[in-house]
């Protein structure tokens, strides 16, 4: 009895919250206050690689307003809980796992070492000012092929290799011999910083039941486990409250501010306030793994792939965090979305004395998209082909085998995307001067959506009728900026024929919603979406059923439109949502329902060379972008974007094109400016001054143009396009400058230096 | 902010006697674009802020036959809502476009962009070219400074510690071409990697005077005599001027290697920028 007409579903409806945003009259996390609040700050280390050999916190104590100063002789378990966040399965055996405040040495500039509660923020700060600490400095390594040699510093442990992954399919050797051309580059990508406009913030406080609640920005309401874990406290007694967060791009997927604001409320038993400053977050957090990676691919001379061949290595900085799985979806997306039949790929993340490296959005897989669209243009110009052309002959067909042994399972509309790309951009710009060159790329991805299977990754949530025909809908998933929360009202208000606003979603309380788990790896729709829909499916049903019984004709004829129930094939048989509900409250029938949404299970990884299924689908799309090169200054500037992108059904279009608008802006900035800088891992980047985001003069207006196989494994087809709008963009940009001006961009972001000295070699050579 | 006291006076003479009071430690409060950071990062620790912003004398604009001169404390917007700025000053207003983003432009005044002393200013390099000077005043005297002689080092100018600028004077050159390029890492709120401003005479195609500025290129935003000199000694052809070499520019500059740039770079595009600059000014095709 599925649904197939749709009032809400694949319409541009607002939503609750866009106006409000730009209105500024959303309540954010900092916004929160409660009477007695004391205010939290962390002392971090200014050395990359060093012993602390004094730390004195007496005079900080002893600073009137001061209420608590903490160290890693104050936090019962120092160590983080998990592995992976939010998860029900421990994978695997890892050093290197983070500490909430450092003990007897500093790893990373930024390093938590104490933190510090005060009456007021000016307080908490003299307070940080008057902590002593004395360093005794340690050699460290900041690049990581340094770092795996064998006499290198050891950040942890004997090995700085915390991660191998790799892929083994065919000959390669064999397929290369056989070659018609191969090609062959190394490419270098930058530490891209998630510069979320909303800081890591919250506020903590210890309820009179004994239970440290606290309301912060975080895409995983599933740290309170963490947090229980650190404080050694059960996991019931700590209630994490989600708030619509302004941004966060997989930064706010790892802990953030919610250990330290438990540890001082835990200490003073009151309320307590953080929020880290735009330099903190520069510094003090995680950022995009940078990677060399180093390519060889082959073809036949009319273009059929033969062969791949990669060296993947990642810079993890000093500490796990969620290295290994970036790492995992680098290896398996490295071939790009194409069947190639011979792939050898050998892929590392070593630690560093550098800012540690984390989940954001594209997780390992915009870096491999840079290498492998670059191999491809690159290819198409030694065989003299059409880069449209090459690529067509190699994209995937649903059904085809991946280099890890797994079949695609949904379409794979690339064709259609990477022609309409194209067909998009329009007549060709003039430059707009004669030393301007202007150039057009595109570049084709694929992204996994949904957590790797062997998480076994599973979403819950509650639907209920209220009397007068509104609905609650109970879901612990929270709100990054893309919609979540309005996609899963939508599904609710589509399958239950009551309008959007009659649909009140509570989204994210720990001990209120059911866990739906985290707003990471583009699952959220797929997850919390399905298990929405069983659940709103299920009251459907009763109502179906009910009203069957009430009009005296069968279920699977009727459907519910704008509050009324009503048989498609007797247009007289019709009765209001209102009076069934009444009904089924006469004879005690539920209609309120809990379900569960399990996603792919598969066995855990137990090899590194990944042979088995890892991933539920992908989103297969094309971006494609003019540019105008400076040949005076190596400048590049943007002159029109298209991203064209299978999402298999969009739920809001609106919303659907605000994600693909969001991450072309992000990944843009990938490609020309954004990056990370440290000298012997000491940030120079680290304000919002010399770490360039585009702004709206950098970015053209994009053109989105959504597909729609219906082919996807979220609802009513859907797939997820969060992750995957990004991750074209870069490759895109690079294959238009060398249209342009005909250099190879191996080397990212694409500066006007970077830019200058490639003209300057060309114009020499 | 608890080692700062706040004065606002009514009267320019008013803050020229809290400037000989406090010197050093009396803080020009302006748009507070720059003090404000410096404050922030802790450059600046402790002083009597002098909010300037509401006093009118600083604000005129006095538009004679050859002159136009500015209070210093016009914000930049106030500067491109301007008309004489419009009509009389166009290429003035064309740099001031470039100028980091529209809510700086609403807060940083002109006075303040200069007297900052910042290597990168973005309104330098064109007042250099148009010979600008600014007015410093102190509660004895006031004094006339040509602006190519104001700038010390980075941070560093020659106001005195009692002194305050009070006006910026642009001569205007009716058959002058104009025209500053700033070249950021991306399109707004950009600080500058170099910027070049360049002010051409010509007669029948020949060059009759020239003027060229540039700022990231050393310690302070300079005028680049050298080059001036060599393009009006050995070209009096136009044409010919923009398509030099310019080598005698490496004798003016003495860029550095930062976080936007390495001194190899801003040897090599400086050329470009003002070649292009150049090209501009002179009306040929860009």
């Amino acid at each position: 009895m599925e649904k197939q007409n749709f009032n809400i579903i694949g319409t541009r409806a607002d939503g609750c919250d866009e106006k409000d945003k730009v209105l500024g009259n959303v309540v954010y996390a900092e916004d929160y206050i409660m009477p007695d609040t004391l205010y939290c700050k962390v002392f971090r280390s200014a050395k990359a690689s060093a012993m602390i050999k004094k730390l004195n916190i007496d005079k900080a104590k002893a600073l009137d307003g001061v209420s608590c100063v903490l160290t890693h002789e104050d936090v019962p378990n120092n160590e983080s809980a998990k592995n992976v966040v939010g998860q029900t399965t421990e994978v695997g055996l890892l050093e290197a796992k983070q500490r909430i405040l450092a003990t007897d040495r500093v790893r990373y500039y930024g390093e938590p070492i104490v933190v510090v509660a005060a009456e007021t923020p000016e307080l908490a700060r003299d307070a940080l000012e008057l902590i002593e600490i004395e360093y005794e400095e340690l050699p460290g390594v900041f690049d990581p092929e340094e770092a795996m040699k064998p006499d290198a510093p050891k950040i942890h442990g004997d090995n700085n290799v915390i991660a191998n992954w790799a892929l083994r399919k065919g000959d390669v050797e064999k397929a290369f011999a056989e070659s018609d051309v191969v090609v062959e580059a190394e490419y270098r990508t930058p530490r891209q910083e998630h510069a979320h406009m909303e800081p890591e913030s919250g506020l903590a406080w210890v309820d009179d039941m004994g239970v440290i609640n606290i309301r912060y920005s975080t895409q995983v309401v599933e740290h309170y486990r963490d947090v229980a874990a650190v404080l050694g406290i059960p996991e019931s007694r700590v209630r994490t409250i989600g708030t619509i967060i302004g941004g966060g791009f997989g930064g706010k997927e790892d802990l953030t501010v919610e250990v330290f604001l438990a540890l001082c409320s835990w200490n003073t038993k009151r309320p307590v306030k953080m929020a880290f400053s735009r330099e903190e977050m520069g510094f003090g957090r995680q950022k995009r793994h940078p990677y060399v990676l180093r390519y060889k691919t082959g073809a036949t001379k009319d273009g059929k792939l033969t062969a791949m061949q990669a060296e993947l290595i990642s810079d993890s900085g000093a500490y796990v965090m969620l290295s290994p799985w970036v790492l995992l979806y680098s290896t398996v997306h490295s071939t790009g979305p194409y069947f190639i039949p011979n792939v050898k790929v050998d892929a590392y993340s070593v630690l560093t004395n550098n800012i540690m490296t984390s989940a954001f959005r594209g997780f390992g897989g915009m870096q491999v998209a840079f290498a492998y669209e670059s191999q491809m243009d690159a290819l198409a110009i030694k065989l003299n082909m059409d880069p449209v052309e090459l690529r067509k002959k190699n994209f995937f067909k649903r059904g085809d085998e991946t280099a890890n042994f797994q079949s695609i399972p949904s379409e794979v509309m690339l064709d259609e995307a990477v022609e309409k790309a194209v067909e998009a951009l329009g007549p060709k710009s003039e430059p707009s001067g004669k030393n301007m060159r202007v150039g057009r790329g595109f570049a084709c991805s694929w992204q996994s959506y949904g957590r790797m299977t062997y998480l076994h990754d599973t979403a819950s949530s509650w639907v209920g009728l209220e009397m007068d025909g509104s609905a609650v809908v109970r879901c612990g998933i929270p709100d990054l900026g893309g919609g979540q929360r309005e996609s899963i009202r939508a599904i609710a208000a589509e399958l239950l024929g009551i309008p959007l606003d009659e649909v009140h979603v509570i989204s994210t309380d720990s001990q209120v919603t059911p866990l739906a788990g985290t707003v990471t790896a583009t699952r959220a729709l797929f997850m919390s979406g399905n298990a929405t829909k069983l659940a709103a499916e299920n009251v459907r049903e009763v109502i179906l059923e009910k009203a069957a019984d009430m009009l005296e004709t069968a279920a699977e004829d009727l459907d519910i439109e704008n509050k009324m129930v009503y048989s498609s094939r007797q247009t007289d048989k019709k009765v209001e949502l209102v009076k069934v509900i009444r009904r089924c409250a006469a004879e005690g029938i539920s209609i309120q329902s809990l379900d569960t949404y399990k996603a792919a299970f598969t066995d855990e990884i137990k090899t590194n060379v990944i042979k088995d299924p890892v991933y539920n689908d992908w989103t297969f799309g094309t971006q494609a972008v003019e540019v105008e090169v400076d040949t005076e200054t190596g400048k590049v500037n943007v002159l029109k974007h298209v991203s064209v992108q299978d999402v298999g059904r969009a739920i809001n279009i609106k919303r659907t094109e605000g994600q693909m608008e969001g991450g072309a802006a992000q990944g843009l900035g990938f490609a020309l400016m954004e990056d990370y800088l440290e000298v012997d891992g000491v940030p120079i980047t680290w304000n919002l001054t010399e770490y360039l985001v585009p702004t709206s003069k950098d970015i053209p207006d994009s053109n989105s143009i959504i597909l729609e196989s219906r082919s996807g494994k979220g609802p009513f087809g859907a797939k997820g396009i969060g992750e995957p709008s990004i991750t074209a963009a870069a490759p895109a940009v690079a294959n238009a400058i060398r249209d342009a001006v005909g250099i190879k961009v191996l080397h990212l972001p694409a500066t006007p230096e970077r830019v200058f000295w490639e003209l300057q070699k060309k114009h020499q050579s | 902010m608890r080692n700062f006291r706040f004065l606002q006076p009514d009267s320019v003479s008013t803050v020229l006697k809290a400037k000989e009071e406090e010197r050093e430690n009396g803080r020009i409060l302006a748009g507070g674009t720059n003090l404000l950071s410096y404050i922030k990062m802790g450059r600046v620790k402790e002083g009597l802020l002098i909010d300037i912003t509401r006093l009118d004398e600083l604000k005129q604009i006095e538009d004679t036959e050859n002159e136009v001169s500015f209070g210093a404390s016009l914000t930049i917007t106030e500067l491109l809502n301007s008309s004489v700025v419009q009509n009389r000053l166009s290429y003035l207003h064309d740099t001031l476009t470039h100028f980091a983003n529209p809510l700086i432009r609403n807060q940083a005044t002109l006075g303040g962009n200069i007297a900052d002393g910042s290597p990168i200013a973005d309104t330098i390099p064109i007042l250099l070219v148009l010979d600008a000077t600014v007015t410093a005043a102190s509660s004895k005297s006031e004094r006339i400074i040509p602006l190519k002689e104001f700038f010390v080092g980075p941070g560093k100018t020659v106001l005195a510690a009692d002194e305050l600028l009070v006006k910026v004077s642009v001569p205007v050159h009716e058959s002058s071409g104009v025209k500053m390029i700033k070249l950021g890492l991306r399109n707004g709120t950009a600080c500058s990697v170099t910027s070049a401003a360049v002010r051409v005479e010509q007669d029948n195609k020949k060059l009759r005077e020239i003027r060229i500025a540039l700022g990231g290129v050393a310690p302070t935003p300079i005028r680049a005599y050298n080059c001036e000199n060599a393009l009006l000694d050995g070209l009096f052809d136009i044409e010919a001027a923009a398509g030099a070499e310019l080598e005698a520019l490496q004798q003016d500059i003495n860029p550095i290697s930062d976080v936007r740039g390495t001194a190899e770079y801003r040897r090599g595009v400086s050329v470009n920028l003002v070649k292009r600059a150049l090209r501009s000014a002179a009306g040929m095709e860009v």
